[in-house]
């Protein structure tokens, strides 16, 4: 008897490693250890020996039955992993396309600053592409002759207003007096959008572009502290620290009024054709909004001071990633809108 | 606007070693931009003074062999082509190496040592235009060589260094002057710097005495002219401006004409003032500065006829003589053969200048500058700088009679500052001592009381630039250099969080539009005119702009459909199947409305609508809308296809649409091939839609059971009504899910197979297969009977 359990297990061993399927090793488990299996088998005849030897024996066989499921276990999982997915698959293959489409690098560009701005607690704020010129200018503290008025690049609408000249707007500052007159200072806001202008299209001039404003109105602003403005759309945009310098700027609608440049992303400074080998371009204007601004924004101008900066999102986002004409950003070309990430 | 640095040293003796690139950085962030630097002495390398010793003609040709002292360099033999080569005569010499500009020649060449007919010729007489140099060298003439005064330089000097050209010419960006009349001049800068680099500005000449009259001017009108002056100058003689002057205007980009109107325009770069001389002797009466009377015309000096009813004008007794502060007329020149010159110096009102220009179309120099508004008293200095120029010039020249008409003088603007205002706005302590002084090196009356300085702007800063606490804020800024402070960040106090709901939608919806296969463009505001006829928007309830950027695009757009279905034709030769997407303002009924839009290009026009109504059931889950009805309203628009439309709607309210786009608009378009499916919709009116509120359903407590059915249905049975239909089924029906249609081999014309999965249960048990089948059959009998519909 203690030969033929010697047998059984000779032969489990054999056939385990000569079966090459999941399937196959389960075969031999019913062939062993199923209910008309060797083992089983043996451990039915167990009743039939005398009862001096049962005790030895059920512990022969009991080991082998332990024996047998531990190989069969080990050999089925080996054999599970092996045998994969059944069928071949090209890993090089490329990837099937689920989604293509996506936002406007300019709206990509406009989404990072909101989120860095709104991490500064400020709000972002939408204005009407429709407006007056008494928001575009008089408020701005255009003075009633200046050229800006009279010049042809403001898209003046037909007397579509209440006796108010209309136009889509030149820009959003004056936007910002909107935004101030819907309730008490302070102010802390973003101010996204387009803006249109009259210019003959070129590489470089568009007839309608992207702004983003930003405006801090407080007791005490610091003109330094409008750094933090500048600071944050200029690593957001280009993802590192960009060094600025300030210099004296005049705009009607800040007073003192600032032109700020950036060291050129190009040569980082030592000076190339791209900043006319200056080291420096001029990206954003900024200043604290003139106290006929705030005046017209119902904001005391002798208790609230701030800062202002706005800048055209197009240009920066051509610097960012190397876009040489302004143009391909309203010619909805997929070839191009589809580059982005 | 170029300014030279030696002109500069004029008026102020600039620091030892100062670079001119660090002049310009100093320059660019506290007061202009200065665009870059010149250096025009850079071109005259190898060039130099030299005279004709001797000349002889080369038989048989046009040309002189001539021996040239050129100092240092020796005795120089060149082969000259110019009749003027002779002996005696002090020229330029360029010897080899040097760059020289050849007539016609589109780039310049380098001199070298040749041979002709067996002659050497070892350098080139120069002709001014040969080195660039015909403003400075007027007379020169088309043939001859630069002819030098004797009395010049000695031979072999760098022709650069004896005429003034180791010069830096710094650029100025004119946009970054607007705001600033005292610095359209050479002076004015020259106070820039002074303060800059805290040194003494030198005082400008000064002019007394002259012999009073009042015949000279008859009342000017105030409103165009605040001060006129007039000066009789005799005994002047008209020829050529000395070497110096001539060279200073070149190195300006001014050509030099003849010693009057070179003398005018040297005051004018020095002073930032214009002013005009006339020929005495031309001039009948006295002269006066009016408005332009019906009738009265003008031929400018740039060869233009103009009708100048209207226009400020300079006019004698007989005619109008100039545009006043824009441009001088034919009969406002000087003949050479005069000796009596008539000075103009006088201050025009900006206003005035500015319409004036505009409406002839010419801006000249001194357009520029009156535009900007000039003080009245610089008339003083322009003058005073003009006389003592030429007494200098032509000591013979005497002034016969001058005339001084004053309307209204500029006042000196005052402003009054409190010290805590200055430092609080700029997050630093100066003291008043400190401030004071910057203040007086520009010009400035400063005193001090109890913390608060009381100050008197300069006239020249009073024009409009200097009248409020921040103006004085941003000159003591400035001046110290914005650099030159230390960054504080704002100090941000919490608020409560502004309630935006427009913003957030707007955001998520783009996002989730571009997520689902759709790239997002951005159009111009306006529509084709042709393309919107052919949705049938009438214009008369459009935006219209005065002055469009083409004829076809008057009208401001009314939705963004039309402006998207240009933009897929510029994409369909490029790709088979895409998608696009806009969000953006739109003008229906001239009230501005924000939308967004989308549509699907592609073939399979079922699939793309399919496609397209999942994207928007997606946009009501993810950006939390109430759920919209697909109605079978008829549409608000004109580009849909009424048999392939669906407006949405929210309670009575339409919030947008759904559908084919038509083949008119298609072709209108430009789209040759393909399919559109486009939406629209109304993100103002979604605004009050935006919502959380959702209610949670219980899982089942039992399995449900189902199965799937196949129907062959006419074209004309909806799926709408047919799930209505078998909605009477019964309660244990829980879902109608569609599956799929086909349309084709096996299914006839007109009809469709649609497969639709039936899901079934109960709350307190699991139903039995029987029961199942039970449905099934009771839903075959419906559809029978309904639409006479049998499974497939």
């Amino acid at each position: 008897m203690s030969e033929s359990l010697e047998m059984i297990r000779g032969r489990l061993a054999d056939a385990l490693s000569s079966v090459d399927s999941t399937d196959a090793v389960e075969q031999l488990r019913v062939e062993f250890l199923g209910k008309k299996g060797a083992i089983t088998l043996l451990l039915k005849e167990l009743g039939s020996l005398p009862p001096e030897a049962r005790k030895s024996a059920g512990q022969a066989i009991n080991e082998l039955k332990s024996f047998a499921q531990g190989a069969i276990d080990a050999r089925k999982d080996s054999l599970l992993d092996s045998e994969g997915a059944g069928v071949a698959v090209d890993v090089t293959r490329p990837g099937t396309v689920v989604s293509p489409g996506g936002l406007h690098p300019i709206t990509q560009m406009m989404y990072d600053l909101d989120d860095a701005f709104a991490a500064l607690n400020f709000e972002i704020y939408q204005g009407p592409e429709v407006s007056t010129e008494d928001f575009e200018f008089d408020y701005m503290n255009f003075p009633p002759d200046h050229p800006a008025r009279e010049s042809m690049d403001t898209f003046w609408l037909k007397g579509a207003g209440d006796n108010r000249a209309t136009c889509l707007r030149p820009h959003l500052t004056g936007g910002s007096v909107r935004r101030m007159m819907q309730g008490p200072p302070p102010y802390r806001f973003v101010y996204p959008g387009h803006v249109y202008r009259n210019e003959t299209t070129d590489a470089r001039h568009e007839r309608a572009f992207v702004q983003y404003e930003a405006l801090i109105v407080d007791r005490e602003v610091p003109f330094t502290a409008g750094r933090l403005l500048i600071d944050t759309i200029l690593e957001t945009v280009f993802g590192r620290p960009v060094k600025t310098r300030m210099r004296a700027g005049f705009f009607p609608f800040v007073e003192p009024g600032y032109e700020i440049d950036m060291e050129c992303q190009v040569c980082h400074g030592k000076g190339c054709s791209v900043c006319k080998h200056v080291g420096w371009l001029e990206v954003m204007p900024g200043g604290v909004p003139h106290p006929n601004v705030l005046r017209a924004s119902g904001v005391d101008p002798d208790q609230w001071t701030g800062f202002y900066v706005n800048v055209g999102l197009d240009r920066l986002v051509m610097m960012r990633y190397g876009i040489d004409d302004v143009r391909l950003f309203h010619g909805a070309d997929l070839r191009f809108l589809g580059q982005f990430r | 606007m170029k300014l030279s640095l030696n002109w500069l040293r004029d008026y102020i003796d600039l620091p030892a070693g100062l670079a001119p690139q660090q002049l310009m950085h100093d320059l660019t962030l506290s007061t202009v931009e200065v665009e870059g630097i010149e250096y025009p002495g850079r071109h005259f390398a190898h060039i130099c003074v030299g005279r004709i010793v001797s000349a002889e003609p080369i038989e048989g040709t046009h040309l002189t062999l001539t021996q040239v002292d050129a100092g240092m360099h020796g005795q120089v033999q060149v082969i000259c082509g110019a009749a003027n080569a002779r002996a005696g005569l002090l020229s330029v010499i360029a010897l080899p190496g040097a760059q020289i500009w050849p007539k016609g020649a589109a780039q310049s060449i380098e001199v070298k040592r040749v041979t002709m007919r067996g002659l050497h010729s070892e350098g080139v007489l120069c002709a001014a235009d040969e080195l660039g140099l015909q403003g400075v060298f007027p007379s020169g003439g088309e043939r001859g060589i630069i002819e030098l005064e004797e009395s010049l330089a000695a031979s072999g000097t760098d022709l650069a260094t004896c005429i003034g050209f180791d010069d830096a010419v710094l650029e100025i960006d004119n946009k970054s002057l607007t705001n600033r009349p005292d610095l359209w001049g050479h002076y004015g800068i020259a106070r820039e710097l002074a303060a800059i680099y805290r040194l003494d500005l030198k005082p400008m000449p000064k002019w007394s005495d002259l012999p009073v009259s009042s015949s000279l001017l008859s009342p000017a009108d105030p409103s165009i002219c605040p001060r006129f002056t007039a000066t009789l100058i005799e005994g002047v003689e008209i020829n050529a401006a000395p070497l110096w002057m001539r060279s200073r205007l070149a190195r300006v980009g001014q050509r030099s004409i003849d010693l009057m109107v070179d003398l005018t325009n040297y005051v004018m770069f020095a002073t930032g003032q214009p002013s005009h001389a006339y020929d005495a002797d031309q001039l009948s009466g006295p002269l006066t500065a009016r408005v332009g009377r019906a009738g009265e015309s003008l031929r400018l000096l740039d060869g233009s006829n103009q009708d100048m009813a209207g226009l400020p004008v300079i006019a004698d007794s007989h005619s109008v003589l100039a545009a006043a502060g824009v441009m001088g007329g034919a009969r406002s020149g000087v003949a050479r053969t005069t000796s009596r010159i008539f000075l103009e110096v006088a201050s025009f009102s900006a206003t005035q200048v500015r319409r004036s220009s505009q409406r002839l179309g010419v801006r000249s120099e001194a357009s520029a500058r009156f535009e900007k508004a000039v003080d009245t008293q610089r008339i003083d200095q322009a003058l005073g700088l003009f006389l003592t120029l030429l007494k200098q010039i032509q000591p013979d020249a005497s002034v016969r009679a001058f005339q001084d008409w004053l309307g209204r003088s500029t006042p000196r603007a005052e402003v009054t500052v409190s010290l805590d205002f200055i430092n609080s706005r700029l997050g630093k302590s100066f003291g008043a001592p400190d401030i004071g002084a910057t203040l007086a090196r520009l010009g400035f009356e400063v005193q001090e009381a109890a913390g608060s300085l009381q100050l008197k702007a300069p006239t020249f800063r009073s024009t409009g630039d200097i009248s409020l606490p921040a103006d004085i804020v941003e000159e003591v800024a400035r001046l110290h250099g914005y650099d030159n402070f230390t960054i504080v960040a704002p100090r941000i106090d919490l608020q409560r969080m502004p309630r935006n709901r427009r913003l957030p939608l707007d955001r998520r919806v783009r996002e989730l539009v571009a997520s689902v296969g759709l790239q997002e463009v951005f159009t111009y505001p306006w529509s084709d005119q042709a393309m919107l006829a052919a949705v049938g928007t009438s214009t008369d309830t459009l935006l219209e702009l005065e002055a469009p950027p083409s004829p076809e695009a008057r009208f401001l757009r009314a939705a963004l459909v039309p402006n998207l279905l240009a933009s897929a034709a510029n994409n369909q030769h490029h790709f088979e199947d895409f998608g696009l997407f806009e969000a953006g303002a739109v003008f229906p009924g001239r009230t501005e409305a924000r939308h967004i839009a989308g549509l699907l290009f592609g073939s399979d026009i079922s699939a793309l609508f399919g496609r397209l109504k999942g994207v928007l059931d997606m946009l009501v889950r993810k950006a939390h809308l109430r759920p919209w009805t697909y109605s079978l309203l008829p549409p608000d628009a004109g580009w849909a296809d009424p048999a392939v439309v669906t407006t949405l709607q929210v309670g009575d309210e339409t919030v947008g649409i759904l559908g084919r786009v038509n083949n008119r608009c298609q072709r209108a378009a430009g789209i040759k091939r393909g399919e559109v499916v486009a939406f629209e919709l109304d993100l103002g009116l979604l605004e009050a839609h935006v919502t959380r509120e959702n209610h949670y359903q219980p899982l089942p407590a039992h399995p449900q059971t189902g199965f799937d059915l196949t129907l062959l249905l006419a074209d004309s049975v909806a799926w709408r009504d047919l799930e209505t239909s078998i909605q009477s089924v019964g309660s244990q029906l829980r879902a109608l899910e569609w599956m799929g249609e086909y349309r084709g081999k096996g299914v006839d014309a007109g009809t469709r197979a649609l497969t639709f999965r039936v899901r079934l249960g109960q709350d307190d048990r699991t139903l039995t297969a029987e029961e199942a089948e039970l449905v099934r059959t009771r839903i075959l009998d419906i559809v029978a009977t309904r639409f006479a519909a049998r499974q497939r």
